[in-house]
This record gives structure tokens, sequence and C-alpha cells, in this order.
């Protein structure tokens, strides 16, 4: 996951973060008592919000990632077969 | 028995080879015993290196060669041992090599009901049921958009192709972590319940996809295992399962927070979270932007409506004239009626007045006699003999000296002579 430009106060950009600001901040414009400038604020701070959960949604993901045990028991993590839309991946099964 | 002479035995003339004969016994056992079940004691068992178990089921009478092979194997067909009393159930077979006739066993059962499969899943289904594993309100909520999904299923299995096809069908895959497990045979409990670890502890995977494809009972018996269903219902990360066909539900199903009844529906299931999400958010961006609009245009109305009320200067002085000349219009009104009302009122007065005028008294012919400097005289005695008075008449006025006075007399004013 990475890092998106929150500032330090924000709690850290997650998509499940990101979705409930959002709804506040719907919530608080529908509500339609805010100054001009807050207004005007918040709907900034949602396309932002709308933005990242969009880029974290439809973030491709081609590979389909391993997650293995070595001999001693650490877990490993590789590259699995592809998602690729070639449909020639496939198993021995 | 629907037995007859086999169509293939020739004429008594020339022998069979044994082969021959025992191909033709083949032939006959095996096309009328596609499905028995039998129950005997389990004798002479043998478990030879391939895996496969060799053993006779027998009774006081008569006996019979058995086998059950690795990949019919369960960890409930443990009751497999010398003595015991066995349900098995397969077809026969005749094995050429000895001529024996032996039972393929597809599953053995202890005999005596409380061994079957049916009730050791009751049973353990229960016993987890009072625990509260499968309790609804213990389950984890599914997130509202998987981002991460862990995967456990074989790597060779049917199902991954399954749900991989659907994950690269959709527009929104989501990150996918494979764990891989055997999903049957005696290891799969354990390989199943590392794979939940490995996934917990890396702690990536914010959902979790269990499953294999249809099997028979026997195959999917690996998720009714009670270590699987306690580490499913203990996972951290929510689980769905998603095992075998739709008539099978496993103790796994129960424990886990959603269940899937076929590994394809259980992907979809994960795509349309995705895919619903997706439309929430365009519904969330088209409510923001309304609701900024609406607020726009509505101070922009209030900016208008205020604009208009806004006068420009000459406007507000003309207003302001007119005010003026109305006022002054008022007054001047004002001022004329009060003058009016005096003038009426003075005429009024000035009527009685004249009313009250002796003018009036005099015309009829009275006069008024002075005495300078005392005034009007009104009686006889206020004057005396000798001295000036001066009288006013209608017309006129006279200089008059008194001759002589008599304060008793009064004059008749007709004949003017004393009375």
């Amino acid at each position: 996951m990475e890092d998106n430009s929150q500032s330090a106060t924000s709690p850290p950009a997650t998509f499940e973060n990101a979705l409930s600001r959002l709804e506040t901040l719907v919530q608080q414009l529908e509500n339609g008592d805010l100054p001009l400038s807050e207004a005007v604020a918040r709907f900034q701070e949602g396309m932002e919000q709308v933005r990242f959960c969009r880029q974290q949604l439809e973030a491709a993901h081609k590979q389909v990632n391993l997650l293995l045990e070595d001999d001693n028991g650490a877990i490993q993590y590789s590259n699995g077969p592809s998602l690729e839309d070639t449909d020639t991946a496939h198993g021995n099964g | 028995m629907p037995y007859s002479a086999p169509p293939f035995a020739p004429a008594a003339t020339a022998p069979l080879s044994v082969a021959q004969l025992c191909r033709l016994l083949q032939e006959v056992v095996e096309s009328n015993f596609m499905q028995v079940t039998v129950e005997g004691e389990c004798a002479n068992l043998a478990r030879p290196a391939s895996g496969h178990c060799y053993f006779s089921l027998r009774d006081e009478k008569a006996q019979i060669r058995a086998v059950l092979f690795r990949r019919y194997q369960t960890p409930h067909s443990l009751p497999l041992e010398d003595g015991a009393q066995l349900v098995c159930r397969g077809h026969l077979s005749l094995y050429s090599p000895r001529g024996d006739v032996q039972l393929i066993a597809t599953s053995v059962e202890a005999a005596g009901g409380t061994g079957s499969l049916r009730q050791q899943w009751l049973k353990l289904k229960a016993r987890l049921e009072a625990e509260g594993l499968f309790a609804r309100d213990s389950k984890r909520p599914l997130p509202r958009c998987p981002q991460r999904l862990g995967l456990i299923t074989s790597t060779s299995g049917a199902a991954l192709q399954d749900i991989l096809r659907v994950l690269r069908q959709s527009s929104l895959p989501p990150e996918v972590i494979l764990a891989p497990a055997s999903v049957q045979g005696a290891a799969a409990p354990a390989e199943l319940c590392q794979a939940l670890d490995r996934l917990e502890a890396h702690g990536a995977a914010d959902i979790i996809l269990m499953g294999r494809g249809g099997g028979s009972q026997e195959d999917l018996w690996q998720f009714n295992d009670e270590r699987v269903v306690r580490r499913i219902a203990a996972c951290q990360v929510p689980v769905i399962t998603a095992i075998g066909h739709e008539i099978d539900i496993t103790l796994s199903d129960l424990a886990a927070d959603a269940y899937a009844l076929t590994p394809t529906a259980g992907a979809q299931r994960i795509v349309s979270l995705r895919q619903e999400m997706q439309q929430f958010l365009d519904e969330l961006q088209r409510r923001l932007t309304f609701a900024t609009e609406q607020n726009l245009n509505h101070r922009h109305q209030l900016l208008e409506r205020l604009q208009q009320r806004l006068l420009p200067p000459q406007r507000y002085l003309q207003l302001q004239q007119t005010t003026l000349n109305h006022l002054a219009q008022r007054l001047q009104h004002s001022i004329h009626t009060q003058l009016q009302q005096h003038s009426r009122h003075l005429d009024h007065l000035q009527q009685r007045l004249v009313t009250l005028s002796p003018q009036n008294t005099l015309q009829r012919g009275y006069a008024i006699v002075y005495q300078h400097p005392h005034g009007i005289l009104h009686q006889a005695t206020e004057a005396n003999p000798g001295s000036q008075l001066q009288v006013q008449l209608a017309q006129g006025s006279l200089q008059v000296r008194v001759e002589s006075r008599d304060p008793e007399k009064t004059l008749d004013p007709n004949t003017n002579k004393q009375r």
C-alpha cells in the first residue's frame, strides 16, 4: 500500500479511512449550513478522497502473489500466476 | 441373480485359457456388482508402501478380499483395523493374477450406526454449535471493499483456475495473495490451518477466500475437520468459504463469516463487493458535487436578490424627492385646512361680536354718556350740574353740559317727557 500525501494529523491513508472521511464530508455538505469557504474546502477535500479511493480500487493487479513457508517456517513472498487476460495460465490440475 | 451363460462362452469343444475364463468372469462380476454395500469384520489388514489398504471382510461363514485405494482414504477410514466391524461401499472386481473376486471399496465406515460419517458430522456440528462457533453474532463483517484477497486453495486444483478466471474477467480485480494448501487427503486440515496462519501473520489480506471444487463426500470431509473449523472461527480476517458443489455444506462453511456455494461464486462475491463500492463511490461523488452546487446556487440567488434591492444613487434621490414632495403636500394641505378652520372660527366670533356690539343698540336710539375721565355714566348722581359730558349716538357724538339732575326720574321714550 502506498502512502498518500496526508498531513501528519490525518489518520493513515487507507481505503476505509478515506471512504469514511468522504461520507462525513458529503453529509456535512448536504446539511448545507456551512460557511462558503468551508463548503468549498470540504468539496475539495472530498474530491481528493474520491480520487484516492478510486486509485486504490482501480489499481491493476496483474500478478498473483504467493505466500509460502520455507523449511524454517519463515514466510516467503513471491510472484505467482499472472492475472493477465491471456487465459494461458493453468495449473496442472 | 441375472446370470445366464456368457455370450462369449464357446461350445464345450475348445478349452478356454485361464485368462479367457478370468476375463469372462470379470465381465460378469463387474457388470452385476457396480455398487454394493457390505458389512463384515476386517481381517488380514495390510498397508504396503503404496498407501493402499488390503484386507478381508468376513463373517462366520465366508470372506472376501477387499482393497481401499489411497485416494479414497480419509481420517475416517481409521476404523480400518483387524477385528473392526466395517460397512464398506464399492464395486466388485476380479483380480486376475490370483483369480480372486475383490471388493474395491470407495468408502469404509465403522458399522453400527454411531460411526457413520453423517452421524459423526451431526455430533461434531452439535458440539461446535453449542460452543457458539457458528453463532451469527460472532461473524466478522466482510470489508465493504476487499482490497487484498487471501486465497487458500490447491495450486493444482480446478478451484484456483475458476477463481482466477472470475478475477481476470473483472474490471476491478483485488490484489491476490495465494497461500497454497492441499484441499484433500489427510494432510489437508493441517495445511489449511497453516495457510490461515500464514495469511494472518503476513497481515495484508483483508478478506480470505478458502475453497476447493466439488468432489465426493470424503473429498470434502477435510473441511469438516475440527481443527479447520476452529481455525476459521478464530481467524482475525473475515473468511469466505467456497467448497464443492451447491449441495455440500461443511462445518467450515458454518464457521466462516460467509460462504459461497462454489469457488466461482466466492470469487464473484468479492468482485461484486468491489463493483458495488465503485458504484457507491460514483454516488458519493455525485452527491458531493450536487451538494456543493446547491450550496453555491443558493448563495448566488441570495446575492442576486440582495443586488436587486441595492438601488443606484439617482434612484435613491428620486425616491427621497418623491417622499419630500409628498410630505410638502401634506404639510401645505394641513396648513390650509387649519387656516380655513381658524378663518371660519373668526367669522363666527365676528358674527357673535357684531350681535353683541353697542352700535346695534345705538341704532335703536340709545346713547352712551361718558364723563371724562370716569368713563360711562350709569347713574345721574355721577354727574354734577355744569360738568361736561360726551354723548355717543349711532351716528356721531355730542358735547353737552349738565343743567340739572334728577336721580329719581326716568324719561318716557315715546313722549320724551318726564314721567
